[in-house]
């Protein structure tokens, strides 16, 4: 795997992978800290300062800029991870030189990106004042709308009947609340603060030499403050304040959620082998899941599980009708307890283990999968398993999967948003 | 067996066409030999539009219910055996899937570089055999359902259906791809077998192969395909005669609105584009294309014309996009948005439009746009989202259309023809407006 790694003079980490089956060159900036109150002002930062810089001083202008070098793709994103919260921006550059005719993209579209970040418009102290409250409005407007969204609600009510109001549940945009409190002088304190204290990254995916990208970087970001250390996602505390809870909305469809907590294992070849035991149970659609909701009994278009090693949980979902909600319950519940009892069929894992081997090997091309997988592999300290990206899972056999079964706890939580019915 | 090749010049691609003696028609897009995914489909000429159509048996026009081609879908991926075909898919370590669109149906597999004979026999096997028995018409309509209600639940579906409904006076444009939970209801064996018999025969099947590979090897892919054509034994059937309706130039009706989840009042406001299937394919796709770079140059987020509008709020940026359908005879485009006073939008936008086709509209953003769109095609190919590279694909083929044209034929395009389509189809009289209220 051609993947380096690397500190700018500033002391922002840069990893880059290398292949030459791409034309494009894709970049992750991202700064890490605590998943908290403060995710609100760090989504809003992120958010301004895409309205303008000292070189382009409207949004109008940056997109210009932006569309000039054969339509790059600039926007700023904030996500979670674990009990992090990341904001940044992302880049996808056409940087193959046989389409771009000598045209300096990726230069070019850096030197935006450093504007963005290095100079925002800041006058007495604050950001465009129309900027900021157009901004704060749109955010707030993205928390309604997920409020409103089933997918996005039912999620967040499972997980807040098993961490309660923990900070590793803390919504990505924060609350309607923490917005409405939001000042346009403070926020401007806080990126000054943000920029010279918090642990950043930038994840490269490229055909283009490293020490290329590496020169291109320090040159562009020549007066970001010096930033120290590295982030690290924390093990999530289990709160197991209940195990029940239904609520209804005025869908058309019930969401369930059914888990139960998993011991994480320290080791790599453990890890893949619960990820393996995960996608018997509910990775596809041979599953045990999507087989027994949707092909034996029809009753859902879908039934898959995950397996979030953050947060210490396996669970299955599915939307159904209301009817049959109990029983999709029923038997999510008992294939959970099933495979933790390790009643795994050896036929069940063959196919299993093949299906998602031919997964990871199709999709070994591309480089958003792999960035992710390198920066969620630093970020949790399971380092050891970047090298062997490309054969994940392969040495992983039938023994291993029963064994690590026991790492399940065979205490369930259920959680359903029944459907209303819409007026 | 003549092979025909054409090559994209300006992105170094190439493509194989040849016609099998079965009527199937096949067409090979070598990829990159290093990725390990070979993607092949198989898709019939039969979609939400064909609502009407010949029936080859009874040699009469029928009209179907809302979601047929959907429905059948569904009923088609099950093996000659009655096994589902996604279990069969699913042991072999395949990614098996299919999707309906308004004018095709595509039914395609995904694997690593081996075992291509085997997989592309299962799916050719699969798809022209049917298994449509009353009781898989039963089960299929418990997961049809939800997945409906799924579609139901989300407001950017429910909104793009009643803005078809709004464009279209007679064109079956205006009928939503799965149907709804009443008309799927009504569903028979007999109406899937009716367009099953009509649709489904080699005679109106594609067959699309992405493949890793070298141009010298492109022959092989087309002899193994006939090989396993041959093999099925079809009977000749004449290719399926299709209705096509002439759609009137006016819209059906303003406004629809209706009420949805949503925070703040969304908006889709749309514009009927070229309709009907008079003109050659590459006519055709010419005007695709000046749709397209059209609708990119008026709503770019770029333009001064679009920030005027946030300064003025009567848009907001981060939700103001504008869209193109179209396809087998049938386009329309337009733009969405949400915002907290939907008539402040429609008319802010309508303005914004007017100015723009009496000559506003900016020839040095219409440039770069223009050149921004080679990005786009050399990103579909980069394979970074595999699934964009089908669609477009399959999409740009169901339409009638070669894929190698499509890089020279935009690079032809003029900021008069984009100027001059914009005053023809975005008549800002002639546009309808499909709004979702929050509930109250």
């Amino acid at each position: 795997m051609d993947f380096t790694k690397d500190i700018l003079g500033n002391g922002t980490r840069l990893y880059v992978y290398q292949s030459d089956l791409y034309t494009h060159t894709s970049v992750d900036f991202n700064f890490y800290s605590q998943r908290d109150e403060s995710n609100a002002a760090k989504t809003l930062v992120n958010m301004v300062m895409m309205g303008g810089s000292k070189n382009f001083p409207t949004n109008q202008e940056l997109s210009l800029a932006a569309e000039k070098e054969f339509g790059a793709i600039l926007m700023n994103k904030s996500t979670v991870i674990g009990d992090l919260h990341t904001f940044g921006f992302y880049l996808d550059i056409l940087t193959k030189e046989s389409l771009i005719s000598g045209q300096k993209t990726l230069e070019n579209t850096i030197s935006l990106l450093a504007d963005i970040i290095q100079n925002p418009l800041i006058n007495d102290g604050k950001f465009n004042e129309n900027d900021f409250e157009r901004k704060k409005e749109e955010l707030l407007l993205g928390i309604k709308k997920e409020k409103l969204d089933k997918g996005t609600k039912a999620a967040l009510g499972f997980l807040k009947l098993v961490f309660g109001d923990a900070k590793c549940v803390y919504p990505k945009n924060g609350t309607e609340e923490d917005v409405e409190k939001l000042e346009n002088f403070e926020l401007v304190k806080l990126y000054h603060n943000w920029m010279s204290s918090l642990p950043r990254a930038i994840y490269v995916g490229t055909h283009l030499n490293s020490k290329y990208i590496k020169e291109v970087f320090e040159k562009s970001f020549d007066t970001l403050p010096k930033c120290k250390g590295e982030a690290h996602i924390e093990k999530t505390p289990k709160k197991n304040l209940s195990t029940f809870f239904e609520e209804q909305d005025s869908f058309d469809q019930t969401v369930v959620y059914a888990g139960v907590p998993v011991k994480v294992p320290k080791k790599k070849e453990d890890r893949e082998a619960l990820n393996l035991l995960n996608f018997y149970l509910g990775g596809y659609t041979n599953a045990r899941l999507f087989t027994e909701i949707r092909t034996k009994r029809d009753m859902a278009y879908g039934a898959y599980s995950h397996l979030d090693l953050h947060k210490s949980l396996m669970f299955g979902t599915a939307g159904v009708d209301i009817e049959n909600k109990d029983k999709t319950v029923d038997i999510m519940l008992n294939e959970i307890g099933k495979v933790a009892s390790g009643k795994i069929t050896k036929s069940g894992f063959k196919e299993a283990k093949n299906y998602l081997l031919n997964l990871r090997l199709m999709s070994l091309h591309t480089k958003g999968k792999r960035l992710d997988f390198i920066e969620e592999s630093l970020l949790s300290g399971w380092k050891d398993q970047i090298k062997d990206f490309e054969t994940a899972y392969t040495n992983v056999n039938y023994e291993d999967v029963v064994r690590v079964a026991s790492l399940i706890k065979n205490e369930p939580i259920v959680y359903c948003l029944l459907q209303g019915g819409r007026k | 067996m003549k092979l025909e090749k054409f090559v994209d010049k300006a992105l170094g691609n190439e493509l194989y066409k040849a016609q099998l003696s079965s009527g199937m028609e096949a067409t090979l897009i070598p990829l990159n030999p290093a990725v390990n995914r070979t993607m092949v489909h198989l898709y019939t000429r039969f979609g939400s539009i064909d609502a009407k159509f010949l029936d080859s048996n009874l040699g009469k026009e029928v009209e179907v219910e809302d979601g047929t081609a959907h429905f059948l879908e569904h009923c088609a991926f099950y093996d000659p055996e009655g096994n589902d075909a996604l279990q069969w898919f699913g042991k072999k370590g395949v990614s098996g899937n299919a999707w309906t669109s308004f004018d095709h149906t595509c039914y395609h597999f995904s694997s690593i570089n081996e075992n291509l004979k085997r997989n592309l026999d299962f799916l050719i096997s699969f798809v022209t055999t049917p298994f449509l028995t009353d009781k898989v018409v039963e089960k299929e309509k418990g997961v049809i359902d939800q997945e409906i209600a799924m579609y139901e639940d989300m407001p950017g579906q429910v909104i793009l259906v009643n803005l078809q409904k709004a464009l279209m006076k007679k064109h079956a444009f205006a009928r939503s791809i799965a149907g709804d939970r009443n008309s799927i209801r009504r569903i028979t064996k007999e109406y899937l077998i009716s367009a099953y018999n009509t649709f489904y025969h080699p005679s109106n099947l594609k067959l699309v192969m992405l493949i890793p590979s070298e141009s010298k090897d492109a022959m092989k892919y087309f002899e193994l395909a006939e090989e396993i054509n041959n093999g099925k034994n079809f009977s000749p059937q004449k290719a399926p005669e299709f209705v096509y309706v002439d759609e009137p130039l006016e819209v059906n009706q303003k406004k629809i609105v209706a009420r949805h989840k949503v925070p703040e009042p969304l908006v889709f406001m749309g514009f009927k584009g070229s309709m009907g299937m008079d003109k050659n394919a590459d006519e055709r796709l010419r005007e695709n294309i000046v749709s397209d770079l059209l609708v990119k140059t008026v709503f770019s987020p770029s333009s001064k014309a679009f920030y005027e509008l946030v300064l003025k709020k009567v848009i907001r940026p981060n939700s103001f996009e504008g869209f193109s359908y179209s396809g087998r005879g049938f386009g329309i485009f337009g733009v969405n948005g949400s915002i907290d006073d939907e008539d402040k939008f429609v008319n802010g936008v309508n303005e914004m439009v007017k100015k723009q086709v009496n000559g506003e509209m900016s020839k040095d953003l219409f440039d770069i746009v223009k050149k921004a769109s080679i990005n786009e095609m050399a990103k579909v190919f980069e394979l970074e989202s595999p699934r964009s590279l089908q669609s477009a694909m399959i999409h740009i083929l169901a339409s009638g259309f070669n894929p190698m044209n499509y890089m020279s034929t935009l690079l032809d395009v003029t900021y008069e023809d984009v100027l001059e389509a914009g005053k023809k189809y975005l008549d800002t009289d002639n546009y309808a407006v499909s709004v979702l209220l929050p509930e109250e």
